[in-house]
């Protein structure tokens, strides 16, 4: 039904469409009948595409350094490089930050300053006037703008106080210097970090205690098959100049091979010691004031103490007994020559690299030296009797050989002066002479005498000789 | 134009600027509404009866009868309901009417006319043709400006490149010019050589923006600039970014 009255018009809707419909004709063709218009039109376009840099930063030339007793400053450079790759000329803000971690950071201090070219930091290089010094330990900022590809050049000078303040008994200590820089322009960022390692070598402990009222035995740290070798004043001379050399350990008239040590503390409460030998105590041991590496070491005349430091010493302690001997003037060790030369080859100086031939065991010489036999009339005491003064570095080894037959028959402390053998003992290897020792700890010779042994103690005897007579 | 025709004419103009004259240009509007409601009622109302008697045939007679008017008052509107014969009866009543007014308006009119053919003549259309082109590249619809102009730019680097514009075709047109799409990138374009300082134009966007005309056979030479915002994101950082400029140009219509 809808339908049809959809199709059906009614009288009054039916003249409203008229209309309407009347009306949308005229209007169309009123419309259409004015001027028409068509635009032409074009489209084109062009196209490319950009691209953003990626800003980075580069940094180089953080040295690592090695220090020494010869050695205790170090001049390297730092390069903070604008990396990025682009034609832009916009400068990027660079910050760079500079501190170091490790046990060592916190004893080397460092300075910092601008330079053109890393080339300029050199050890000889003047700090500039103003260079603030800072430990590594803490953190340094350096600012800096750089278009790409240009670099700020530092140098950076890494010190260390006294040898003291870092000495180990390890002989190194060591630390990581660090440097990490940032780039930043707008919100563009880049950052890189750099690190390397310095370190000390061989600087051990110095040891302050070492007896100046007695005689010692200095000898490199080394075993020879036939015989050990001992710092000796050449020729046994007395004269300012003379070399000193390494040469066997005497058994006899080694008076020239027998030094006293004789200590001076220092400004920085550090003990040096200047070294003289027995046979002209006027002298002492030299360097030449001395720098190069091979220097030779004479006995030169005793200077002022306070200033001679070419004459001081500082004892660092390797080991118990084994020491380093290192020049004040130079900050090099002590250096025995070896192989063709080990025997009467000069000592000298060069820089501490912790090998045996810049080891010296100190060994102190027996003074006074004795022997007598003890008789209480047969009994189980008789015996036969050492005695000497001033022994320090025992346990002493008492040995005993006669022919094939070696042996140690009495080992007494360190500190002891004297040592005796039971002749009930020494007799049950049966009779004769037997040749008699006496080496302490560090393996040095510091006595030797004989036993003879009769059948009983009244027909038996002994001697004790010093070897510095 | 011969005398004659300047005469006939001239008639013709007369005539027309007489007051009854003026019903005669909507004579033919008044057809077109008279044969166009004729033809809609013609069919309405044929429709109409085919569904009356659709529905009789099939014996729908309360439906049939629903479909006819039933009161007097719908007898009446039905009477006037226009059918295809009262319309056509209208239709030739109102031409009759209009014919019959124009009469009494101004007596008899006749229209002079003659033919004249003049010279033969060839016609054609203008046109509108634009390119674009980069350097020493082939001009043409699109040109690509090598992405080496302006790589690794750095925050606040504003880069330059020319290219031109040239009107081949024969009209003047206006010139828009949009992105196709946004980048990080304020990419502005100006008439002219490239300056050494950023433009101060505003930043292309993706809607068109007025460049100005170009007539035809010239050709303009364009800067355009990419700037890499000094505040531009992070992320932006080591990114490449495509992008296309569309240059749209419209003839300025001639009056």
């Amino acid at each position: 039904m809808s339908i049809l009255r959809g199709l059906v018009p009614s009288p009054r809707t039916s003249r409203g469409k008229l209309g309407l419909f009347a009306f949308l004709v005229t209007f169309f063709v009123l419309v259409g009948s004015t001027a028409g218009y068509a635009f032409w039109t074009a489209s084109n376009s062009v196209t490319s595409t950009v691209s953003a840099a990626d800003l980075t930063i580069a940094t180089s030339n953080l040295t690592g350094a090695t220090f020494s007793n010869d050695a205790l400053v170090s001049t390297g450079s730092i390069t903070a490089t604008n990396s990025t790759t682009t034609t832009s000329t916009k400068t990027g803000t660079v910050s760079l930050t500079v501190t170091g971690t490790g046990t060592l950071a916190s004893k080397v201090s460092r300075q910092v300053w601008t330079t053109t070219s890393a080339a300029n930091c050199t050890a000889a290089a003047t700090v500039p006037t103003g260079t603030t010094s800072s430990l590594w330990s803490t953190s340094l900022s350096l600012p800096s703008t750089l278009a790409p590809q240009a670099s700020a050049i530092y140098c950076v000078r890494s010190s260390i106080a006294t040898r003291e303040s870092v000495a180990t008994a390890g002989g190194a200590l060591t630390f990581t210097p660090n440097v990490s820089g940032t780039i930043t322009l707008g919100n563009f960022t880049g950052s890189a970090s750099a690190a390397a390692t310095q370190s000390t070598q061989y600087i051990y402990p110095s040891f302050g205690t070492q007896d100046v009222a007695h005689w010692f035995w200095i000898r490199p740290n080394f075993e020879n098959a036939s015989y050990n070798y001992c710092l000796d004043v050449s020729g046994g001379a007395t004269t300012a100049g003379t070399i000193v050399i390494s040469y066997g350990c005497k058994t006899s008239g080694a008076i020239n091979q027998q030094w006293k040590f004789a200590s001076y503390t220092n400004a920085s409460g550090n003990v040096y010691y200047t070294i003289q030998p027995r046979n002209s105590t006027g002298l002492r041991i030299d360097n030449t004031s001395s720098t190069s590496s091979g220097a030779g070491v004479i006995v030169d005349t005793a200077g002022a103490v306070a200033t001679s430091t070419d004459q001081q010493w500082q004892l660092q302690q390797v080991a118990t007994g084994v020491f380093e001997f290192v020049n004040g003037f130079s900050g090099m060790c002590m250096t025995s020559p070896n192989g063709s030369t080990q025997n009467l080859g000069q000592i000298s100086q060069s820089p501490c690299n912790g090998s045996q031939y810049q080891q010296f065991l100190v060994s102190q010489a027996f003074e006074t030296f004795t022997c007598k036999t003890i008789n209480n009339n047969g009994t189980a005491t008789d015996a036969f009797t050492w005695t000497w003064t001033a022994a320090a570095t025992g346990p002493y080894h008492v040995i005993f050989t006669k022919g094939a037959t070696s042996v140690e028959l009495a080992t007494p402390a360190s500190g002891s002066t004297g040592a005796s053998v039971l002749y009930t003992t020494l007799a049950g290897y049966g009779t004769g002479t037997y040749n008699v020792t006496f080496v302490d700890n560090n393996g040095t010779l510091v006595g030797l005498g004989t036993a003879v042994v009769g059948t009983n103690i009244t027909n038996s005897s002994c001697t004790a000789t010093d070897p510095s007579v | 134009m011969s005398s004659a025709r300047t005469q006939r004419l001239t008639a013709f103009g007369t005539l027309c600027r007489r007051p009854s004259a003026l019903l005669l240009p909507l004579a033919p509007f008044v057809f077109i509404v008279f044969l166009a409601v004729t033809v809609f009622h013609a069919v309405r109302a044929s429709l109409a009866a085919r569904s009356v008697a659709a529905l009789e045939a099939a014996g729908v007679e309360q439906a049939a009868r629903a479909a006819q008017p039933a009161t007097r008052t719908a007898r009446v509107l039905d009477a006037a309901r226009p059918t295809t014969r009262r319309v056509m009866g209208g239709a030739a009543a109102l031409m009759g009417g209009i014919l019959v007014a124009a009469g009494m308006a101004g007596g008899t009119y006749a229209f002079l006319n003659s033919q004249a053919k003049t010279p033969a003549v060839t016609v054609s259309s203008g046109n509108l043709a634009l390119t674009v082109q980069y350097g020493s590249t082939t001009a043409g619809a699109t040109t690509a400006i090598p992405a080496a102009a302006w790589t690794a730019m750095l925050p606040g680097d504003v880069v330059g490149q020319q290219f031109t514009i040239s009107s081949t075709g024969t009209a003047t047109s206006t010139l828009t010019a949009r992105l196709s799409a946004l980048t990080a990138w304020d990419i502005r374009i100006a008439p002219g050589a490239c300056p050494s300082t950023p433009l101060t134009t505003t930043p292309l966007t993706t809607t068109a923006a007025a460049q100005g005309t170009i007539s035809p056979s010239t050709s303009t030479v364009v800067c355009v600039q990419a700037t890499l915002p000094a505040v531009a994101a992070a992320a932006v950082e080591a990114t490449t970014a495509p992008f296309t400029i569309i240059i749209d140009a419209t003839q300025v219509p001639t009056p």
